[in-house]
């Protein structure tokens, strides 16, 4: 392991001269077409959050809706005109896009491209002392492709037959048959190709972070030195690169239904009056492909906030994080268990129920690494120095969520728990703490704590707070009620629930939650109010604002190309030595050579 | 009114900027530039997330108490109790572990927020701690899991019982249609080519068949001549008729395939009355999904077009609605619609008819997807399917 560290550092002499050269950048190959690592996890940071913002509203118009069916919103009908809210009246197919393209856009653009092309970007080639990712150019084309898929993303949502609508998940026949819904038109063509260029970004990206973890370490950085950030970065990594291909094929073969003839996924369809041509295929088979990937997404998302947060724990609580080994045991059987239990979103499907034993006994096993990772930052706060900065707010915060969101999945991974749960707002409440909001306070937290590193300022802490107290309040406000719809029966994807009888009484649930969610929504421009003032106005930070270890906190403020003027670091120990016996300062950095008989870390 | 508004949030956002510029350079005077957040900071935040823990579980308790008359009644099904319990068991764990797990967090929150003079303690890790909570979660979720494992066997393979019922529920945007078996106790066959106006569900009778083919032909004659004219249209320069004519040739093109089909079938069949048994005396019903009391209900599902789900959230039933294939759930009604009346009454809930729910996102109309379920007592039931006329009368048009 050493030696690969040794090596990496060998290798980049040549690079080390790169970095020295004074060359001349124009606007356009810094701020635009820029090949350096923090340069396009600034550009993805951006995009994420106008994404992001977009996501929400769209989640807006549909919870007001929802609290208050068939009543007039000027609100809903300045965004979506008077085809899709005629006098401010949702229309029944726009609610069904809206909520395919809210969940497309904050599963994938936000909490994937987002999340990981952020913080894997700017934080693995400063945490492992490298001058940059293994190549800066594909990094670059990473960026653009996921520019690109945003905008079509985007521009599907103005196509005349709306944006495609058959769920997130986009199961055929719906998504397939073009007179099934509007939204199966060029919506879903439009959705498909942008999906399609997503899955390219990714795999960019993900190679790229492979890469560069394994071959540009600086000396002294052994795999079992690495912060657990880029551990989980790594991890998520292979991850996308295993799942995502599986998805393109997936999303290939329903272009092929949609537009070739083909009946990969079509059979025994009489559709308005004329039985298909298109027969023997199976919509169980798009099914499987789908959550191949959909289920280790689920972990694309989660582990680089977790990892974030074990950083921001074990910095803020100035003390080791607990069980570095377990941490990283756990991730990999996290991953490892992620690929076997897709089955679990299909026991409903007429699958075989044997099948569903195997998947549940799968699925339920994932709480065993998830209980280990839970107490282990419990441990690691337990007699700490907590210093409760925005960024340990949200850190803690996502422990709450992880928790919530983590146990009723033991409910809805059981098998036969699962058949009346199936699909009804127990799944929404559920997902939505767990890797919803859990990754998101992930992603709050890591641009609360590094965003000196990447603007040079620091943000207004008590707006951190405010924003800090209006988002959890808020998730909680919505999501927890949300379980009580769902044992009630309700299910996900209602227009309106006032057709049956039995969900006539619960509508004061939706108008709470709505509130909430407009709550909520407020807290969000708390935050982008601090981040763009933070960067033009913000204070300026010195070089390690939190007193951390790890090494991207021993680079100049300034952004240079190479991050390092002079000669990379050289690592001596592991990243947590928070509160040392023996040290008067409560942190050693990485870079500070061992001690005559000192140990290493843990 | 809109540029108002955003004049209005504009204006907004500028003072808001102005104030945090003033309040930024008040701290820096005061000398508070050393620390970025304050000690009395911290503690206000610690003593914060104390009242939001505090907070935060009695509003659960609230939730608890207000909202738990919308809870489902108890499993109007048999299998359903044995779901229902091992629900509570898991519930009653996850609330525990939730209570403890939060407990202990905002108790160290509040304990260990940062003060002068207090060090953190080196604890980087301890194996026996490690051990014991990766044993002991092991050890609960393996029970969790084996009685989680029972229960989905003992739901999933029910044995066929002497009087239980076969029933095929058909689902298509966006409506439900049940066949039930008439005196021979079995389902006819069904396909899809077979679907026409006067035969929605594709039961397979020699009549039905062929009455599908000559349809077919019908179908085929029709649309060959709109794809003439529409031809000729586009041809002289209609280019907006396009559409419409790659419409018509795709139809076409499906119907004429659809006869080769039915052809083929028929010649495969023919003088075979043992291939059509049990399809004339299966009664169709489109109104409503009659159950018996006490009566083991199977089920086949079956989709003519997109996914749909079959939920039953009285009976603890769900099963998706596939296009090409049949799925299965069997389950027994305990109660007939009057009794759940008191049952529901009796835990505080209201009970006004059983329904059945498309629980699988299928269209526009997809929240209307309603069927309501009547359960009968088996003497009711049996009075009431044989009110319906068979399938084979009612094609026959007698």
């Amino acid at each position: 392991m050493s030696d690969h560290g040794h090596h990496g550092n060998e290798g980049h002499h040549a690079h080390d001269d790169h970095g020295h050269h004074a060359h001349h950048e124009t606007f356009i190959s810094k701020y635009i077409f820029s090949q350096d690592h923090k340069m396009i996890a600034k550009q993805f940071l951006i995009t994420a959050i106008v994404m992001a913002v977009i996501g929400m509203g769209m989640s807006l118009i549909f919870r007001l809706q929802l609290a208050w069916p068939g009543e007039k919103f000027a609100f809903s009908n300045f965004f979506l005109g008077d085809k899709w809210a005629p006098e401010g009246i949702l229309d029944p197919n726009m609610y069904l896009a809206l909520v395919t393209i809210h969940g497309t856009i904050i599963v994938f653009f936000v909490l994937t491209g987002g999340l990981s092309g952020t913080f894997s970007n700017l934080l693995i080639p400063y945490q492992i002392g490298a001058r940059d990712m293994a190549s800066g150019f594909l990094n670059m084309v990473s960026y653009w492709l996921f520019f690109l898929s945003s905008c079509i993303m985007i521009a599907s949502c103005f196509v005349e037959t709306g944006p495609a609508s058959a769920g997130w998940t986009v199961y055929p026949p719906l998504s397939a048959i073009e007179k099934a819904i509007p939204g199966s038109g060029l919506g879903m063509t439009l959705w498909l190709v942008s999906m399609a260029i997503f899955i390219a970004s990714s795999l960019l990206g993900s190679l790229n972070y492979i890469v560069t973890v394994f071959n540009l370490r600086t000396k002294g950085m052994t795999m079992t030195r690495l912060p657990l950030t880029i551990w989980c970065f790594l991890i998520t990594a292979v991850l996308g690169v295993l799942s995502f291909p599986v998805l393109l094929s997936c999303a290939l073969l329903l272009i092929f239904d949609r537009s070739f003839g083909t009946a990969f996924y079509l059979s025994d369809i009489f559709f308005s009056g004329v039985p298909l041509e298109a027969t023997g295929g199976s919509p169980l088979l798009f099914e499987h492909l789908f959550w191949f990937l959909g289920h280790p997404e689920v972990y694309i998302i989660l582990l680089p906030a977790l990892g974030i947060i074990s950083e921001v724990i074990s910095t803020n609580s100035r003390k080791p994080i607990f069980g570095y080994r377990a941490m990283i045991v756990s991730v990999l059987a996290i991953a490892f268990l992620s690929f076997i239990v897709w089955g679990h979103h299909m026991f409903m499907t007429g699958m075989n129920p044997f099948l569903g034993t195997v998947f549940t006994f799968t699925t339920l096993l994932i709480a065993i690494p998830s209980a280990i990772k839970v107490f282990n930052y419990l441990a690691t706060i337990w007699k700490g120095n907590l210093r409760l900065t925005p960024a340990m707010m949200f850190a803690l915060g996502m422990i709450s969520l992880f928790i919530s969101g983590g146990l009723t999945g033991l409910i809805l991974g059981d098998s036969a728990l699962d058949i009346n749960i199936h699909d009804t707002y127990f799944v929404v409440g559920h997902f939505h703490i767990v890797m919803g909001a859990g990754a998101i306070f992930g992603m709050f937290a890591g641009v609360y704590h590094w965003f000196p590193r990447m603007y040079g300022k620091m943000m207004l802490p008590k707006m951190g707070y405010l924003h800090f107290w209006m988002t959890i309040v808020g998730v909680y406000g919505v999501f927890f009620p949300m379980h009580f719809l769902g044992l009630a029966g309700v299910p996900r994807r209602y227009f309106s629930n006032e057709e049956y009888e039995l969900f006539k009484d619960v509508q004061p649930i939706n108008v709470i939650i709505t509130m909430f969610a407009i709550m909520a929504a407020i807290g969000q421009f708390v935050f982008i109010f601090n981040f763009f003032y933070s960067i033009f106005k913000g204070r300026k930070s010195n070089q390690n604002p939190w007193q951390s270890t790890t090494l991207e906190w021993t680079a100049p403020i300034e952004r240079i190309h190479g991050n390092w003027s002079g000669k990379i670091p050289e690592v001596h120990r592991w990243p947590y030595d928070y509160s040392k016996p023996g040290y008067d300062v409560d942190f050693v950095p990485q870079s500070v050579p061992l001690k005559e008989g000192e140990a290493d870390g843990h | 009114m809109a540029l108002l508004i955003l004049f209005t949030v504009v204006l907004v956002v500028v003072a808001v900027a102005k104030i945090m510029r003033s309040h930024e350079l008040a701290t820096k005077l005061n000398g508070d530039d050393a620390d970025f957040v304050t000690p009395s900071e911290i503690k206000t935040q610690a003593v914060l997330y104390v009242v939001f823990g505090v907070v935060f579980f009695a509003l659960i308790a609230v939730q608890m108490v207000v909202w738990g008359k919308y809870i489902l009644p108890s499993s109007a099904s048999v299998h359903g109790d044995e779901i229902d319990n091992l629900f509570d068991i898991t519930m009653g764990l996850i609330l525990v572990t939730f209570l403890i797990t939060h407990a202990v967090m905002f108790a160290f929150i509040y304990k260990y927020f940062q003060k002068k003079g207090q060090k953190a303690y080196w604890f980087p890790h301890n194996n026996k701690l490690e051990m014991a909570w990766t044993i002991i979660p092991a050890i609960v979720l393996l029970s969790l899991i084996s009685y989680g494992l029972t229960t989905w066997s003992d739901v999933m393979y029910q044995e066929s019982t002497k009087d239980s019922v076969k029933l095929e529920l058909v689902a298509e945007q966006f409506k439900w249609t049940v066949r039930y078996p008439g005196k021979d106790k079995q389902l006819g066959k069904v396909n899809f080519s077979v679907i026409t106006g006067s035969n929605g569900l594709g039961i397979m009778t020699a009549a039905s068949v062929d009455s599908s083919l000559v349809d077919t032909k019908k179908q085929i004659a029709a649309l060959e001549i709109v794809v003439k004219n529409l031809d000729s249209l586009v041809n002289n320069g209609w280019v907006v008729k396009e559409d419409e004519l790659a419409d018509a040739e795709q139809n076409l093109s499906a119907f004429k395939a659809n006869g080769r089909r039915l052809e083929k079938f028929i010649l495969e069949h023919k003088n075979d009355a043992a291939y059509y048994k049990g399809a004339d005396d299966d009664v169709v019903v489109r109104d409503t999904l009659y159950l018996a009391k006490d009566r083991m209900a199977e089920f086949t599902f079956r989709s003519k077009d997109v996914l749909h789900s079959a939920y039953f959230p009285h009976f603890r039933a769900q099963m998706n609605c596939v296009p090409g294939q049949k799925t299965y759930f069997t389950f027994t009604p305990k109660y007939t619609s009057t009794e759940m009346v008191e049952v529901a009454a009796s835990e505080g809930k209201k009970f006004v008819l059983f329904e059945l729910v498309c629980n699988k996102i299928c269209g526009a109309s997809h929240y209307k997807m309603r069927f309501p379920i009547v359960v009968l007592s088996q003497k009711e039931y049996d009075a009431r399917i044989a009110s319906y006329k068979t399938f084979g009368d009612e094609f026959a048009g007698k």
